[in-house]
């Protein structure tokens, strides 16, 4: 049997997978050790984990240095890699909303929506896909201070409960999409390691759909 | 949905827009043409080679280019202040004063960047003329212009980069060394000043003056702070042009418009006086300009120089920030007319148009749409034309 090289965004969406995967036999008591270590491997060996920021697992899978992988949504469409994207996990349910004050910019000189972002590329297609044109303003945190401090009209961003947009006095006036926990899969590795993965991702599968029924 | 979207970089100009820009650019043509510059008109396409040996690497990358049918490099006009010399030097003739208003364009990568790949500019080109006193004049017009505009708090930073160059010539620097110095200078980086000069063994009494320069903007103390400890010619001399523009400019009290900044270095082609014009409106210079006495020489005709251009967009927006802008004038008069008698139609609005009003004719529609329309657009009156007569309905508001 080969050796599957799993890579996890840290943070959460790890946590839940690493739940998952005990559900589908898979021991894995060395993962949930407090380590520094950026690779790990389960009890028997049969899976080595390796933890990357969330934007960097397609561009992993991508380049075959691991077989599958999960990540969100949101970084699937912001990187836009060829990767096989085959299960929805139905965790870390959020959505890509557009977000900002009510009321609207009266400015004559100002022609462009201005939209302040993480998710350039997906604010990109969105407008496109309206056939707007707007001055996207890429960011890299705290997107939310954009339509407070006047650095842009509006902001795209994750929301999940709202209670940022709230704090900040913003109200999310249009849904992008929704967004949830995705497994990716190398596409060589679908074909060279399909003993291995398929049985895999069938049994992950079914818990899903029990969870769901 | 078919996409109909502009490239990064570009805008529309939509009317209330259009409507202000061309006001402002009026008002500054008209004080342009009052000190007696003359408008001219340069193409929006070029042969890069032209331009290609003059500007630095990094200008030239930043061009738009394109081949021309017979593969020859073209470029979209990228400083019109480039394009003014080349005409002075092949057939301005007598004339020494001109202005222009046009569209430059700059080649960005970045899609982010909060810069136009399109903008659009007014500025005039003082030529021929090296003395303090041509200066005084650009800088003039410069004020007079913005404040014909309406804005009201600006100002103009005022540098010399020849006090820079006359002290890396006496600390007796390369010129490479010299102009990644006057980079350093020009962020204030400090830090970055000291290491590079201690890198370089500049002598101690230099490296005071150096590390001196990015604080030395302000008022006319600045320029006596300057002067001490100043040993060579070239920027004892700078700093004394300084003075003689400040000095004509307060017997013309204009001199609450102008601060001095002589770590303010302009790269490019500027040779002695820059400037920059600052709102505190906004966060990015709307004015910029300077005497570039050896530019005309690349194209052959050596003369003196001095000169500025406005942004106009960034002037714009300056404005409406001070809430300076208006908007468009809606008609007075709205009308429908049956076409059956052309003859006084014509009489008719052509009689109330003379008057100064603003009529405006609309089509396909009956009594009720058009008096929907006066009502939507606050159009106080409408007229109804039915052959030979028409008949007038106010529809509230001020009737003019």
């Amino acid at each position: 049997m080969k050796q599957l090289t799993v890579a996890l965004a840290k943070g959460r969406l790890a946590e839940k997978t690493v739940e998952l995967l005990e559900k589908c036999g898979v021991n894995c008591a060395p993962l949930k050790k407090d380590t520094r270590k950026l690779v790990l491997c389960d009890a028997d060996e049969k899976y080595k984990f390796i933890f990357v920021k969330p934007a960097d697992v397609p561009t992993y899978i991508e380049r075959g240095v691991a077989d599958i992988g999960v990540v969100g949504k949101d970084t699937l469409l912001e990187e836009g890699k060829d990767i096989y994207e085959m299960l929805d996990l139905k965790f870390g349910l959020c959505s890509m909303c557009v977000a900002g004050f009510e009321r609207k910019s009266e400015s004559i000189t100002q022609n462009n929506l201005r939209v302040a972002s993480k998710y350039v590329n997906i604010a990109r297609e969105f407008y496109a896909s309206k056939g707007m044109d707007v001055d996207i303003v890429k960011l890299t945190g705290s997107v939310e201070l954009g339509p407070i401090i006047g650095l842009s009209d509006v902001i795209v961003d994750i929301v999940e409960s709202g209670k940022t947009l709230e704090a900040n006095g913003l109200t999310v006036l249009e849904e992008i999409c929704k967004l949830s926990a995705r497994l990716v899969v190398n596409k060589v590795s679908l074909k060279t390691k399909n003993a291995e993965i398929m049985p895999l991702i069938e049994k992950i599968s079914a818990i899903i759909e029990e969870k769901t029924v | 949905m078919k996409n109909l979207q502009l490239p990064f970089g570009v805008q529309d100009c939509m009317p209330q827009e259009c409507y202000n820009k061309i006001i402002i650019q009026e008002k500054l043509s008209e004080i342009f043409r009052k000190h007696g510059f003359l408008r001219v008109e340069t193409p929006s396409l070029e042969y890069f080679d032209v331009y290609g040996g003059i500007l630095s690497r990094d200008s030239a990358n930043k061009t738009f280019k394109m081949t021309d049918a017979d593969g020859s490099l073209l470029t979209l006009r990228s400083d019109p202040t480039l394009q003014i010399c080349r005409m002075a030097a092949t057939k301005l003739g007598g004339v020494d004063k001109v202005f222009y208003a046009a569209n430059s364009y700059e080649y960005l990568s970045d899609s982010y960047t909060s810069r136009s790949r399109e903008f659009s500019q007014m500025g005039v080109e003082l030529l021929g003329a090296g003395d303090v006193s041509a200066d005084v004049e650009a800088i003039t017009v410069a004020i007079e212009g913005l404040r014909e505009s309406g804005l009201c708090d600006f100002m103009l930073e005022l540098g010399q980069v020849d006090y820079f160059n006359g002290l890396t010539n006496e600390a007796g620097m390369s010129e490479c060394d010299a102009k990644e110095l006057r980079g350093l200078v020009n962020k204030k980086d400090m830090f970055g000043v000291e290491m590079f000069l201690s890198s370089k063994k500049v002598g101690e009494r230099f490296v005071s003056q150096f590390l001196l320069l990015p604080t030395l903007f302000g008022g006319c103390e600045v320029l006596n702070k300057a002067r001490k400890e100043i040993a060579n010619e070239k920027s004892a001399q700078a700093l004394n042009r300084l003075e003689q523009i400040l000095i004509a400019l307060k017997a013309a009290r204009l001199d609450k418009y102008v601060a001095i900044d002589l770590g303010l270095l302009r790269g490019e082609y500027y040779t002695g006086l820059v400037m920059k014009g600052i709102s505190g409106k906004l966060g990015v210079p709307l004015l910029d300009g300077g005497r570039y006495d050896t530019l005309c020489g690349e194209f052959g005709a050596s003369k003196p120089a001095v000169g500025f251009s406005i942004g106009i967009k960034r002037l714009l927006v300056a404005l409406e920030r001070e809430g300076k802008l208006m908007s468009c004038a809606s008609p007075d008069i709205a009308y429908i007319s049956d076409g059956k008698d052309c003859g006084f139609e014509y009489e008719y609005v052509a009689a109330l148009r003379e008057n100064g009003l603003v009529v405006e004719k609309r089509f396909e529609c009956g009594k009720k749409e058009l008096l929907d329309y006066c009502a939507a657009k606050k159009i106080p009156c409408a007229v109804i034309i039915s052959g030979g007569r028409a008949e007038r309905i106010s529809v509230g508001g001020e009737e003019k």
